[in-house]
């Protein structure tokens, strides 16, 4: 441990030359406190499963002279877990829509009030798992009880540990999955990739993996929507001043050019989603106000997420 | 963005020119209804801190402008029944600011700079003093003679008097009679108190280019200005009861009006809609109206080619 933190400060003091050891001591407790690397931290600590909370509770009832102690383990546990949850995976303080983080900065994408909540479950409708499953996924105990929520829960709490993904292997598994059954990627989807990529150890292949995963869904795009998603991302800038402009990277590497396809994915699935929106309001389906609430939150979100692939 | 967002007009109206391509509608004859709908997207925005990110700024708005323009074209069903209407019982038309709109008159900043050019700041400072109050209509009149009348005035006059047997027009500028001038025809004009002669007028209850007086007397060339609660003549009253028009069927058509004036809905609209019940379109801009019944959502020139069965 002593090595390691020897070598992170050498490392940042050949970055800053000119800093005094205090300014280099500064920087890596700042870096420590980040959320980048809180994140990726405890990412990687083991937490333990259901099944082993529930052994050890059961263990305390066995063992009345260590149950303070069990109890105490296990109320950790269940700490630490929901602390991954919330750190790797968007969090459903809603119950409906994630909460995103952007430039630091908790991005909440709850329904205010007024707005009606089905708007929100329109979001996570168009992604590979509906507002149930996602509210399965990370409140299990919150769950309501309406009759189909019911059944869900009823199906074992073992359903709901399998699908609690934090490997980035699985997450991206899923979109795969979604992809070879002709399905677009969703908005929920380009997060989670953006998660995968920020979170967790990226490696040659994993961003292998991503690229293939965003060509092949722009390819689909391309080819349903007669269109070039990646143009459409520049069209029309020439005619605006520059700092209205979409940055055009250069793509050098291979996560720069994941970036500019995702943007391209984010404005295509954007448009086609208010699109969709706006045909309900236009038969008749949904009132004025639903399809502005629906489609003002489905900006909000593509806003948020452009901004993460900047 | 501090920047207006006027400045996404030039591009967003260039992508949907190309969609409406594929409507089957030519981008000309759609034009009006492209500023209508960047106009109306650009006013239905997410609220502060909204949308921060240009592209997806843009592709709001044209996304939104997109449904708008949708919204228009998938009213082929009320446009029909109200056509058949008019044909069928012929109609009366109250035109509100909306339809001198397309000419450009009178955009309430224009109202505004009048206002401060005669040196007061609010209507009724304007009214208490007459010496202002005619050097504003005067004023008002000179912008007038440089304003052309739209293709909504011609159709209406084109219509008037065998589809179209009345037209109330709460608007001072003389665009409907620059219009009838236009295409030759000769219209009877109500702009004061007076008793009626003969039968089919242009009613012109608030005031009119064409009758500037020194004072200001309500029904004797008197104009209603914008904070009052409108105004209508007794001999409009008179004529309905002379000529039987109120025991007669016929479609009443409301374009371009918002029907805020309390006199003006109590004495024309309810009455005209309601006893005895009529059919009644209403023509506006409010996309919010699309699923009212018989709203028609689009701009007056627009539906008015849809609506009126003379249309050259």
């Amino acid at each position: 441990m002593t090595t390691s933190l020897i070598e992170i400060a050498s490392d940042v003091a050949s970055q800053y030359p000119n800093a005094s050891p205090e300014e280099v001591i500064e920087v890596i407790i700042d870096s420590i406190e980040s959320q980048t690397v809180l994140s990726r931290a405890i990412s990687y600590v083991a937490v333990p499963t259901a099944l082993q909370i529930r052994q050890a509770e059961f263990r305390s009832k066995r063992l009345p002279k260590q149950r303070t102690r069990i109890v105490e383990h296990i109320d950790n546990a269940r700490f630490f877990k929901k602390l991954k949850e919330l750190y790797t995976l968007p969090v459903l303080d809603s119950g409906l829509l994630p909460i995103i983080e952007l430039d630091g900065a908790r991005v909440d994408l709850s329904p205010s009030t007024q707005i009606p909540s089905t708007a929100y479950e329109e979001v996570l409708e168009s992604s590979s798992l509906n507002g149930t499953q996602l509210r399965t996924l990370y409140h299990p105990e919150d769950m309501p009880t309406t009759h189909s929520q019911t059944t869900l829960t009823q199906e074992s709490p073992a359903r709901n540990n399998k699908e609690i993904k934090i490997s980035s292997s699985d997450i991206l598994m899923d979109i795969k999955e979604k992809e070879d059954d002709s399905q677009f990627l969703s908005l929920y989807d380009v997060y989670q990739i953006i998660n995968v990529m920020n979170f967790y150890p990226v490696e040659n292949g994993t961003l292998n993996e991503i690229s293939e995963i965003v060509r092949k869904d722009i390819n689909h795009r391309n080819r349903a929507f007669k269109a070039d998603c990646v143009k459409e991302l520049y069209g029309g800038d020439d005619q605006l001043n520059e700092e209205l402009r979409t940055i055009r990277p250069r793509i050098s590497d291979i996560s720069s050019a994941i970036l500019e396809g995702l943007r391209a994915v984010v404005l295509n699935e954007y448009r086609r989603l208010h699109s969709q929106s706006g045909q309900k309001f236009i038969n008749g389906e949904t009132s004025y106000e639903y399809y502005v609430q629906t489609s003002n939150t489905f900006a909000r979100y593509a806003d948020v997420l452009f901004k993460l692939l900047q | 963005m501090s920047t207006s967002l006027d400045i996404f007009n030039q591009v967003v109206k260039e992508s949907l020119e190309a969609y409406i391509k594929g409507t089957g509608y030519s981008s000309s004859q759609l034009e009006p209804v492209i500023g209508a709908a960047i106009e109306e997207a650009k006013g239905s925005l997410p609220s502060p801190p909204g949308i921060t990110a240009p592209r997806i700024l843009r592709q709001t708005i044209e996304s939104r402008a997109r449904v708008y323009i949708d919204a228009v074209l998938s009213q082929n069903k009320v446009w029909q029944d109200c056509r058949e209407r008019i044909k069928a019982y012929s109609s009366i038309f109250l035109a509100g600011a909306g339809l001198s709109y397309e000419s450009d008159m009178p955009l309430s900043n224009i109202l505004d700079d009048l206002l401060k050019f005669c040196r007061v700041s609010t209507w009724d400072e304007l009214r208490k003093d007459l010496t202002k109050c005619l050097e504003f209509k005067q004023q008002f009149k000179r912008i007038c003679d440089n304003k052309q009348p739209s293709n909504s005035h011609r159709l209406v006059m084109l219509n008037f008097p065998t589809h179209i047997w009345e037209i109330i027009c709460l608007n001072w500028d003389d665009l409907f009679e620059k219009a009838a001038i236009l295409i030759g025809k000769t219209i009877n004009k109500q702009n004061e108190e007076q008793p009626t002669t003969t039968e089919r007028y242009l009613w012109k209850f608030h005031g009119d280019v064409d009758n500037i007086r020194e004072d200001n007397i309500l029904g004797k060339g008197g104009w209603v200005f914008p904070d009052e609660e409108g105004y209508v003549f007794d001999s409009f009253k008179e004529y309905i009861k002379r000529t039987e028009v109120n025991d007669q069927l016929f479609t009443f058509v409301i374009v371009g009006y918002n029907e805020t004036e309390k006199v003006i809905y109590d004495e024309i609209i309810a009455l005209l809609e309601r006893i005895p019940p009529r059919p009644t379109y209403r023509i506006g801009l409010d996309l919010k109206s699309l699923h009212k019944e018989n709203h028609i959502v689009g701009t007056a020139e627009f539906t008015l080619n849809k609506i009126l069965p003379v249309t050259r």
